[in-house]
């Protein structure tokens, strides 16, 4: 299958009709170019609907109708949609048409207005979906139109024990085509289980209570074995869906993942800038009570002189006081000496003229008290003051106190500035995010865990219930068959040859599956070579469910959970599906959307340079930002068509034109 | 004992150093506004500035600003010759010269308590 061209009316961003053409009758590399929301999932989306009537999207939703139709055409009351894909096949021409009309815009009008048409050279064909089945099966689509984000899940896929890893699986062997032999042995198995049914009938025909009797136990229990397998089967359906849903919420999960992490981060953050504060608090209560006697260290030096001043008023004082007790004592002798007018000390009889000059120092001693003040007691106020700035002096705080403080305080401001920041940097992360959601979802993961579980058990039971009624059923078969009956012989004879031939398919099926496996490991080793910038590893190996892991030279094969990295991820994903491509039985294009999104320069490169050797035809849904021009020039040759997507206006919508050389 | 500011029982202050000694509080600096005074008038007399200009209303009780009488103690030491009521204004100048200053300082980034003072003392005896 080679496309040649592709035609789109009102679908997605893409207003009116518009088309695509690949060049060299669709053999090389077409890049289609545009940013990001400009309308290049469309074109792949386009292609995908157009085949199959249906298109999901990243997280395996289907996108409805009403989804699909252009918004400015719906805004102008048109209900119209369609695809129409040029292809050659087969050495033919193929036109394959699929619109949609509706009166209403309404999903289910969509659906009932919906045109599918396949023409082969310039004829129709009856049964388009089963010719389109036929040509590139709709269950390996995905290992031909691809999202580069994507990749990763797949081998996400191959590590679950779940329906989608089942499917994923079935397409892979579908790809490698193992169907086609379990279809046979599916035909053997209704072959025997006509014979089985020709024989019941003889059984019948020959009459006898034992063999009715034995023939409604063989129906009785037979109906049992279909109840419990329907029963089972019923189990398994919803146990399929509830994985698929945990399947969905983990993938959502992973996206919630650092919105988790960022708001535990926030939390702890915020913690310790509130520890730190606290801590800060403290200290700042340390500097409060260190100030309430900081001023005393300012008075000190100023206190030094005002001691000596202090000190000498209150000698001056003390002095002053002691001159005038003496004053006092002798003005006290002198009146003694006047009243007695004798001699204080001698007791001589004093002369008239001593004792006017008696009266005379009398006088001028009063008047000398006089001049030393009225009180009574010495004026100690001086040294009272004095010994109050003594006091102080010996109490005085450590200035240096403040230093320890200081640091420790500038040391966890540094910290909660780190913090602050950090927080600053964990909000903008967290910013429209709910960080309720990923507990919430976390808890239904949970849930649905545990109802998966219970499921197995139920299952679990069944099954045994199950085996027990096949081995009853095999025992009446066993009696039935050991009637000898000429006839039935020859049926029983029919029935084993089948049973061999059933036997032979089940061993060379499993021998198939293997080579396959090894081919497929064998392929995807040399593209993983080609792909790789590092060489430190022998080969992929490939497990039972077509996981692949990287051997070193040492050695070691490192499974998927020890892939370093995303980009690392996808070129294992491109591995495999590159092998799975080259071992398959059918040949399509590869269409891949945002191929390089994780590969870093080195290996877009390489990616690019391999991709003539995977597919006649390859088509590029890629960004500018993933593909530089010196990129190109190694593939310059290989790129046959070049289109550039660019979204205009919601009026005018995407539009595409071929992309100007600088 | 001789009083050192008389009968007076209140320190004054401006309108000003009110705001200013609220606004250190409020900045976490200090417990209580009489710290801020305390450390101002300490730092207007170690420094010997005044600022005399502005309206003065009544401010705190004498007591609860000097409890222990070393600001009487340093004024009457300092200047033994003015009257009470000129010692009183005398040190509520240096104060108010000092709670500018704290803010001055505050402001430029300059308030180290670590070495407060210890630079001014250091300057002037230059």
């Amino acid at each position: 299958m080679i496309f040649r061209k592709i035609k789109i009316i009102n679908f997605g961003p893409y207003v009116g009709e518009h088309e695509i053409e690949f060049n060299n009758k669709g053999v090389g590399i077409h890049l289609l170019r545009g940013g990001t929301g400009q309308g290049k999932t469309s074109i792949q989306n386009a292609f995908l609907w157009a085949l199959y009537g249906k298109v999901t999207d990243r997280k395996d939703r289907q996108i409805m109708p009403t989804s699909l139709l252009n918004r400015k055409i719906y805004s102008d009351g048109i209900y119209y949609f369609g695809a129409q894909l040029f292809f050659d096949h087969e050495d033919a021409n193929w036109i394959l048409t699929r619109k949609m009309h509706a009166k209403y815009h309404q999903d289910n009008k969509y659906e009932e207005g919906e045109t599918f048409e396949l023409i082969r050279n310039g004829e129709g064909k009856p049964n388009p979906e089963k010719e389109i089945e036929r040509i590139i099966p709709s269950t390996i689509s995905r290992f031909f139109f691809f999202d580069g984000e994507m990749l990763r899940d797949y081998e996400e896929l191959l590590d679950q024990k779940s329906t989608s890893m089942k499917k994923f699986k079935d397409s892979i062997e579908r790809i490698l085509g193992v169907p086609y032999f379990r279809i046979a042995k599916n035909d053997l198995n209704i072959v025997k289980k006509r014979v089985e049914n020709e024989r019941a009938s003889i059984i019948r025909r020959l009459g006898g209570f034992e063999y009715e009797e034995l023939l409604s136990q063989f129906d009785f229990v037979s109906e049992e074995i279909d109840g419990l397998e329907k029963e089972i089967t019923g189990l398994e359906e919803r146990k399929d869906q509830l994985e698929i849903e945990v399947t969905g919420n983990k993938r959502k999960m992973s996206d919630f993942e650092e919105v988790k992490d960022n708001a535990i981060k926030r939390n702890e953050i915020e913690r310790d800038i509130k520890i730190i504060d606290g801590d800060i608090d403290k200290l700042n209560e340390k500097i409060k009570n260190l100030n309430i006697n900081l001023y005393k260290i300012l008075l000190s030096p100023v206190s030094n002189n005002i001691l000596g001043v202090l000190e000498n008023k209150h000698k001056e004082k003390m002095e002053k006081y002691d001159k005038k007790q003496k004053l006092l004592g002798r003005l006290e002798s002198i009146e003694k000496g006047i009243k007695t007018s004798k001699c204080e000390y001698c007791g001589t009889i004093l002369k008239p003229e001593k004792l006017i000059s008696l009266e005379q120092e009398k006088k001028e001693i009063n008047i000398k008290i006089s001049d030393l003040t009225e009180i009574p007691e010495p004026n100690t106020s001086f040294d009272l003051y004095r010994q109050t700035l003594q006091r102080m002096k010996l109490n005085l705080i450590d200035q240096n106190n403040y230093k320890e403080i200081e640091k420790e305080k500038n040391d966890k401001l540094y910290k909660k500035a780190i913090l602050t920041q950090n927080l600053t940097e964990v909000k903008e992360k967290l910013l429209n995010s709910d960080t309720k959601e990923p507990f919430d979802l976390e808890n239904k993961i949970r849930e649905q865990e545990i109802e998966v579980g219970r499921l197995e058990g139920i299952i679990q039971t069944k099954n045994s219930e199950l085996l027990e009624l096949k081995r009853e059923k095999s025992e009446i078969d066993q009696k039935i068959t050991s009637i000898d009956k000429k006839e039935l012989n020859i049926l029983d004879t029919r029935i084993n040859v089948i049973s061999s031939t059933i036997n032979i398919f089940e061993t060379a099926i499993n021998q198939y599956v293997e080579e396959k496996r090894s081919d497929v490991e064998r392929e995807s080793s040399e593209i993983f070579k080609n792909l790789r910038s590092k060489e430190d590893f022998i080969k992929l190996i490939i497990n039972e469910n077509y996981g692949l892991g990287i051997l070193t030279s040492e050695g070691t094969i490192l499974d998927k959970n020890e892939w370093r990295s995303a980009g690392e991820e996808q070129l294992v994903a491109l591995s495999l599906i590159g092998a799975l491509n080259k071992c398959s039985n059918v040949e399509a294009p590869i269409m891949m959307d945002t191929p390089f999104g994780r590969l870093d320069l080195k290996h877009g490169q390489r990616v690019l340079s391999y991709l003539p050797k995977m597919s006649k035809e390859v088509i590029l849904l890629a960004t500018d930002r993933e593909i530089r021009e010196d990129d190109l020039k190694e593939v310059k040759s290989n790129i046959k068509t070049d289109y550039t997507i660019k979204y205009i206006s919601e009026k005018e919508g995407s539009k595409i034109s071929k992309t100007r050389s600088n | 004992m001789e009083s050192a500011f008389g009968e007076a029982r209140t320190l004054p202050a401006t309108e000003q150093a009110k705001t200013i000694m609220k606004q250190l509080v409020n900045k976490n600096l200090f417990a209580d506004q009489r710290h801020v005074w305390n450390l101002g008038a300490a730092l207007g007399l170690a420094m010997g500035q005044v600022y005399e200009k502005g309206e003065r209303g009544t401010f705190q009780n004498i007591n609860s600003l000097d409890p222990e009488g070393i600001f009487a103690a340093i004024m009457v030491g300092r200047y033994p010759l003015l009257t009470p009521d000129e010692r009183r204004k005398k040190l509520v100048d240096h104060a108010e010269w000092g709670i500018r200053e704290l803010m001055r300082k505050e402001q430029n980034g300059t308030l180290d308590f670590s070495t407060l003072g210890i630079k001014e003392i250091a300057i002037i005896k230059e």
